[in-house]
């Protein structure tokens, strides 16, 4: 018991301390901005972006007039006054529930600038930051992902060699969100040991572009491949400074925005086939009043809802300072790929034939499923 | 504002119950078949000490992350501790004992609830024929019109604690003196003519805990002991502990995990969160996978019991969710630790095995996973019970 009073004693110290330091205690409850935020994002996503999703696929495109709508929800333009990556996180889902596509076509260019923000120097930001705060839209993405076979982000084949006063980068990167209309990429190579990003112009030399036009999901992302041939990178181009930075943070944002995308994309599948399955009539019922049915359709919900737990999660923890996401980030791109994937792959199941028809949007959903959950640095937080 | 941290006192706080849980755990191995009914084992502290974090927690409950979380908290640790369910001080515990009191202070009347605060309870509802599906119940109870008393027959099955307690909250279909038939609660002492505890059931797993059939053979209770109240919607307090049992899942798949994360580290392979799964070791990868399970059932668990916290009672959705994917985890992560450990895992000394055994229990009892998706389907899907079950 000694021991215990003791240790009671410190108790109610910690307890004044976490008091004073407000009310930073566990809790899901949305701060006004955020509510507001993810109104006007689901606002949208039904609006405009589910209506245009199909054609836009098909097109294999983005219509001017969403990339206006999006640009004009003023999220990227949001990011040089507040640091909140679950606010971006509320609103890609909501987005995502509309298009996985669109949602990502904002998303990237968040990714790119949070990099910057978060480890950028202040000339760095100072050069790039305005040009994301305007009125026009405004594009750059983070370049990650290789498509050669054992891509992993711990092993990437892309290299920056150091020259007698910047870098030369070498390599290619692969599905690059928008590849052509953005200004900028910041592109993560191996850099000797470590691995460190570099900001670089679309337009400088050695940089070009070809675009991957069949891709199996995501066509209106109008992903490209982006090689890069001797392209010299001044040292002030070295995200961070002549130290460097912590790209795993890069990372971590970009597996927490692709969390928040698949958090989204699987509720407009349970939406979709739970209105499906009670209309759908089969031997005397509807197909929700089947057990095998309706538990599936739990099953989606209780995963949904803990995919957007740990999402919120992780973005808490990039958001504070001092704080390394990797472990939360990498549990939530685990659950959250494992579970978008089986719950488009149900969604499809569920539908039955008419599920495999163009007609319905979960071929689609199935296709982005997919193809979200093998990509890297599509979208950030 | 969203956050998930626990605060400095909250740590404190599952940190001594930690400390305990791990001297439960030093001995809980041992403690298994060699179990004596009624008897506390002897290295489990006093009443004092059990209750000392639960107190402090409760305490600091309003400046921290609150009771409701809290309390699942605590019991996540002491379950990794494989902490005895001897019965205890009516407080000391969450599940089990201290749920029939606080039953009968619920639907009894102030001087029922008087009349058995002291008396240790369990709580009797499942039969051979009626598990969740309370419906099915078939234990009469008839009323004497001359003496007022009621005759109860039937048999109870699984009834955790039923040997060790004093006496027995039981349900039953109770037909009145006018002859008017509805479910109702009774209490039953033990000592009472014609009421008989079975044989210990012999267990996979949960072997030091108490459960038994229990038998009424034209027991004879006073009308005083029949609680009238409304028990459908005092049911309703099954929702606090079906996101306990997430809690529950959480510490005994957490007991698995740590041994393949302390066996890793000894055999110097990293667990590189960083990389993806195809630049990982198999294992790696897998206890990643197994990792992500977890932590998918500690965000459900904890949205359950915050929900719980800012509404002053728990919420019937969230609740049975965490119990689902609660279920579902546990069965699949305390066999992957096993997979994961190899012929080691299935050594008894292991604790390992112990879990493997002990946790397949949660997703059958306070209603299986099947009955949880069907109340979390009908509410989804705006169906009753006739149009989904």
């Amino acid at each position: 018991m000694h021991r215990l009073d003791v240790l009671g004693l410190s108790l109610r110290d910690g307890a004044q301390q976490a008091g004073v330091g407000g009310n930073r205690v566990i809790s899901f409850e949305l701060s006004e901005e955020q509510t507001i935020a993810q109104a006007t994002a689901k606002s949208i996503a039904e609006q405009m972006l589910r209506p245009s999703a199909r054609d836009a696929d098909e097109a294999a495109r983005i219509p001017s007039q969403v990339r206006e709508a999006l640009w004009a929800l003023g999220i990227v333009h949001a990011q040089s006054e507040s640091a909140d990556p679950v606010l971006n996180a509320i609103v890609i889902e909501e987005l995502a529930r509309g298009d996985a596509a669109f949602a990502i076509s904002l998303a990237s260019t968040v990714a790119f600038v949070r990099a910057i923000i978060d480890l950028g120097t202040p000339q760095q930001q100072a050069l790039l930051l305005p040009q994301f705060t305007g009125e026009d839209v405004a594009t750059a993405a983070i370049a990650l992902t290789e498509s050669s076979f054992g891509f992993d982000v711990a092993n990437l084949a892309t290299t920056a060699t150091a020259t007698g006063n910047g870098y030369t980068l070498n390599g290619k990167k692969a599905f690059v969100p928008l590849a052509g209309e953005c200004s900028h990429f910041l592109v993560i190579a191996r850099d000797g040991d470590s691995q460190q990003a570099f900001i670089v112009g679309r337009d400088a030399p050695g940089v070009t572009l070809e675009l991957m036009n069949k891709p199996l999901g995501l066509k209106a992302l109008q992903m490209a491949a982006v090689s890069f041939a001797e392209v010299e990178v001044g040292a002030e181009m070295k995200l961070g400074g002549p130290a460097g930075c912590d790209v795993r943070r890069i990372v971590n944002s970009a597996r927490v925005g692709t969390g928040a995308v698949l958090v989204g994309m699987s509720r407009a599948v349970f939406e979709y086939v739970s209105s499906y399955t009670k209309d759908r009539v089969a031997h005397g019922t509807a197909l929700a009043r089947k057990q095998s049915v309706a538990f599936r359709i739990a099953d989606m919900h209780i995963a949904i809802e803990a995919m957007r737990w740990m999402t919120w999660k992780a973005a808490t923890v990039l958001a504070k300072a001092g704080r390394d996401a990797t472990r939360d980030a990498r549990l939530l791109q685990t659950y959250s790929g494992d579970q978008a994937l089986w719950i488009a792959d149900e969604g499809m199941q569920l539908l039955g034939g008419h599920g495999y028809l163009r007609d319905h949007p979960v071929e689609l959903w199935y296709r982005n499923a997919q193809t979200i959950t093998v990509l890297e640095g599509l979208a950030g937080v | 504002m969203i956050d998930f941290d626990l605060t400095e006192a909250d740590r404190r706080i599952v940190a001594l119950a930690h400390e305990q849980a791990v001297q439960y755990q030093k001995h809980g191995l041992a403690h298994d078949e060699d179990r004596v009914v009624g008897v506390k084992p002897a290295y489990l502290p006093g009443e004092d000490e059990l209750l000392h974090v639960r107190n402090a927690a409760r305490t600091l409950a309003q400046e921290n992350s609150g009771y409701a979380i809290l309390e699942a908290l605590i019991y996540l640790e002491e379950i990794w501790g494989l902490k005895p369910t001897a019965a205890r001080g009516r407080s000391a515990d969450t599940l089990n004992f201290g749920l029939s009191n606080t039953l009968v202070e619920m639907i009894g009347t102030p001087e029922q609830a008087q009349r058995w605060r002291d008396t240790s309870l369990c709580w009797a509802m499942t039969e051979p024929a009626a598990g969740s599906d309370a419906a099915g119940i078939r234990t009469t109870a008839i009323q004497d019109p001359k003496t007022g008393e009621w005759v109860i027959n039937g048999e109870k099955i699984f009834i955790s604690l039923g040997e060790s307690t004093q006496g027995v909250m039981v349900m039953a279909r109770a037909t009145d003196r006018n002859g008017v038939t509805r479910v109702s609660n009774f209490i039953v002492e033990k000592g009472m003519p014609g009421f008989s505890v079975g044989a210990q059931h012999r267990k996979l797993g949960q072997r030091c805990s108490d459960t038994v059939n229990l038998i009424f053979d034209n027991v004879r209770v006073p009308d005083f002991n029949n609680l009238n109240g409304n028990l459908k919607s005092t049911l309703a307090i099954m929702n606090t502990t079906r996101s306990m049992v997430a809690a529950q899942a959480l510490g005994y798949s957490r007991a698995g995990l740590d041994i393949v994360r302390e066996k890793l580290a000894e055999a110097g392979i990293d667990v590189d969160y960083y990389a993806g799964h195809r630049h990982q070791p198999e294992i790696v990868a897998r206890l990643i996978k197994a990792e992500s399970l977890w932590e998918a059932v500690w965000c459900s668990m904890i949205r359950a019991r915050w929900i719980e916290k800012v509404q002053g009672a728990a919420e019937k959705l969230e609740a049975a969710m965490s119990k689902a994917i609660g279920g579902s985890m546990v069965r699949k992560v305390t066999q992957e630790a096993i997979a994961l450990l190899g012929p080691l895992g299935v050594l008894e000394e292991n604790v390992a095995a112990r879990m493997f055994r002990d946790s397949r229990i949660v997703d059958i009892y306070e209603g299986p996973g099947e009955v949880q998706r069907l109340l979390i389907a009908r509410q989804l899907l705006g169906y009753t019970s006739q149009e989904l079950n």
